[in-house]
């Protein structure tokens, strides 16, 4: 099973969002409300998953970042985010996904599931905004 | 807090973030209080009386005063739980108002029910968090 680092600031979500990783054929290593990327580099998952929305730095400095000091580990982002400029940001600092908060735990568990066994989901969600 | 009631309250969500609107079943339901309905804006509301309703602010497009006042037009003046990651200005001034309650996402499932719970009896609530809401 693929190991996925969750970093979830809305705390409230997070059992949920272990709920769908588990329901998607993953194990949550650790569920975080913060990023720290020496925390993810240490725990050397297989998966970040990153909820973007709502958090205090730059996801695109961070998919950066990410990308060069743990190049091994596949970013997804997690996001309401819509605008096209900003997905294709993403896209361009390492995002292997992106999958989209206005699709139901079903629509999510599809995709993850997916994603972890080796595959991309760029949500349409998103790419048609 | 939660005793001498037969019938556990009515609870609406507004949670416009589609993938976390199961969720709030699992943070409220229990002897006291069960989830209704779950519905992705104030306007997606319908009309029919809760006991309460619970409003997700972020995600939204409208302030929250904005938003409590939408689902004020559509279930009447029911009493108004606000959840939000961040004490906003905005957030803030619903409670000050005394329009809603308000809990911030990091607190444990226990505290938003009590927070639910006070809101649908209109009492206060002030959340145990370093430094206070």
């Amino acid at each position: 099973m693929p190991h996925v680092y969750v970093v979830e600031p809305q705390t409230i979500f997070g059992p949920e969002v272990q709920r769908i990783v588990g329901e998607a054929g993953g194990t949550v290593s650790a569920i975080s409300p913060r990023l720290d990327l020496d925390e993810i580099i240490e725990a050397a998952p297989d998966v970040v998953l990153l909820d973007i929305d709502y958090t205090d730095y730059d996801p695109a400095e961070v998919l950066d970042a990410l990308r060069e000091e743990a190049p091994a580990v596949r970013p997804i982002v997690l996001t309401s985010e819509r605008e096209r400029g900003r997905l294709d940001r993403f896209r361009a600092s390492g995002a292997a996904s992106v999958v989209s908060k206005s699709a139901d735990d079903d629509e999510v568990i599809r995709d993850l599931r997916l994603i972890l066994s080796g595959g991309s989901v760029w949500d349409e969600r998103v790419e048609a905004a | 807090m939660e005793q001498g009631h037969r019938e556990p309250i009515r609870v609406c969500v507004v949670e416009a973030q589609a993938l976390f609107r199961e969720a709030w079943s699992a943070i409220v339901d229990s002897a006291d209080m069960e989830v209704g309905i779950v519905v992705g804006t104030p306007d997606e509301l319908p009309a029919r009386s809760y006991d309460v309703v619970v409003l997700d602010v972020d995600g939204q497009r409208e302030p929250c005063v904005t938003l409590i006042r939408r689902v004020w037009s559509r279930v009447g003046k029911v009493p108004v739980c606000a959840v939000a990651m961040r004490p906003t200005l905005d957030v803030l001034a619903a409670r000050t108002n005394g329009d809603a309650v308000l809990v911030l996402k990091s607190a444990p499932p226990s505290q938003v029910r009590a927070a639910i719970w006070a809101a649908a009896r209109r009492e206060r609530f002030e959340q145990a968090v370093a430094g206070g809401v």
